[in-house]
């Protein structure tokens, strides 16, 4: 028997036609009570590499258009067999289910937020020259460091802009980078067909913080929002 | 899809997203029985680089213009 490659967990509706996966297979269900996968028969695995990744969320968008409550799969998740597939979805119904009803008719935007150029981009320096304890080493300081910058906090203006923002969000993951200039990735999850009044409230929201330089993408299937709550 | 600035195409159209791509597709989304490739044992690898690559991307784009803002 084939593995399978597991596109998306999702509720699908009885019947419907799925079309093919990114290795020409159709497209099947396998349901476990309440919750059903969106797999493919696959011979072997994707291998990953652009062309696969596209492909992957080729799919996941297609199933995303067709149906209100979708979660994309990560690249790569295989299955042995249908019964191990159906235990597994069985061993997390609740949070599958919780997770599809935040995602119903709604989708993902993500913002990478920039010091901008010029700009005293030294939050992340501070924070560690602050916690620099003589007798830590390189690895404490950093573990240190970077415990005193969770989410928007670290980010001078940050916080601002996100809080002009809240009223187009239904949540909200805030992810810190080290490697400036880049300093967030934030992933927001908004009502679907919302997309263009999200970038223009980002950009009124970005214009009254010039110390960030703010990149938006989407709208994406709610990868960021696919498992457990944040 | 209309963007709001120059430089916010030229990132969104040119890098990003196979950038985004790499992000979302291989570093968030749902894992269901814990079963994810091997080959995918460089994904950490591959998400460091991503990080690099954005901030590349972001020395390449011209000043923010503070008049347009």
């Amino acid at each position: 028997m084939s593995p399978l490659y597991i596109y998306a967990v999702a509720e699908i509706a009885d019947g419907a036609d799925l079309g093919n996966g990114l290795a020409g297979e159709s497209l099947e269900v396998v349901r476990a009570g309440p919750v059903s996968a969106v797999i493919g028969r696959v011979v072997q695995p994707p291998e990953p590499a652009a062309p696969s990744l596209r492909a992957h969320d080729d799919v996941v968008r297609r199933l995303a258009a067709r149906f209100r409550a979708v979660l994309p799969a990560r690249f790569g998740s295989m299955a042995p067999d249908d019964e191990a597939l159906r235990t597994a979805l069985a061993e997390r119904t609740e949070e599958y289910t919780a997770s599809l009803e935040r995602v119903r008719g709604r989708e993902q935007m993500t913002v990478r937020v920039f010091v901008a150029e010029g700009a005293d981009g030294q939050p992340a320096r501070a924070a560690e020259a602050d916690s620099a304890d003589p007798a830590a080493g390189p690895g404490a300081r950093y573990l240190t460091a970077r415990a005193r910058q969770g989410g928007a906090a670290g980010v001078p203006g940050l916080q601002a802009m996100l809080d002009r923002l809240a009223p187009l969000v239904a949540a909200q993951i805030v992810e810190r980078h080290e490697a400036a200039p880049l300093v967030a990735s934030v992933y927001h999850l908004v009502e679907r067909d919302s997309s263009a009044r999200y970038r223009e409230a980002l950009r009124e929201a970005a214009s009254a913080a010039p110390q960030l330089r703010v990149v938006a993408s989407g709208p994406w299937p709610p990868y960021a929002f696919a498992s457990g709550a944040p | 899809m209309k963007a709001p600035a120059p430089e916010t195409d030229l990132l969104e159209e040119a890098d990003a997203s196979l950038l985004d791509l790499v992000d979302h597709v291989l570093n968030k989304g749902v894992v269901v029985t814990g079963d994810v490739m091997l080959g995918l044992a460089g994904v950490d690898l591959v998400y460091l680089r991503l990080s690099a690559v954005l901030c590349a991307a972001d020395r390449m784009l011209p000043p923010p213009d503070p008049k347009k803002r």
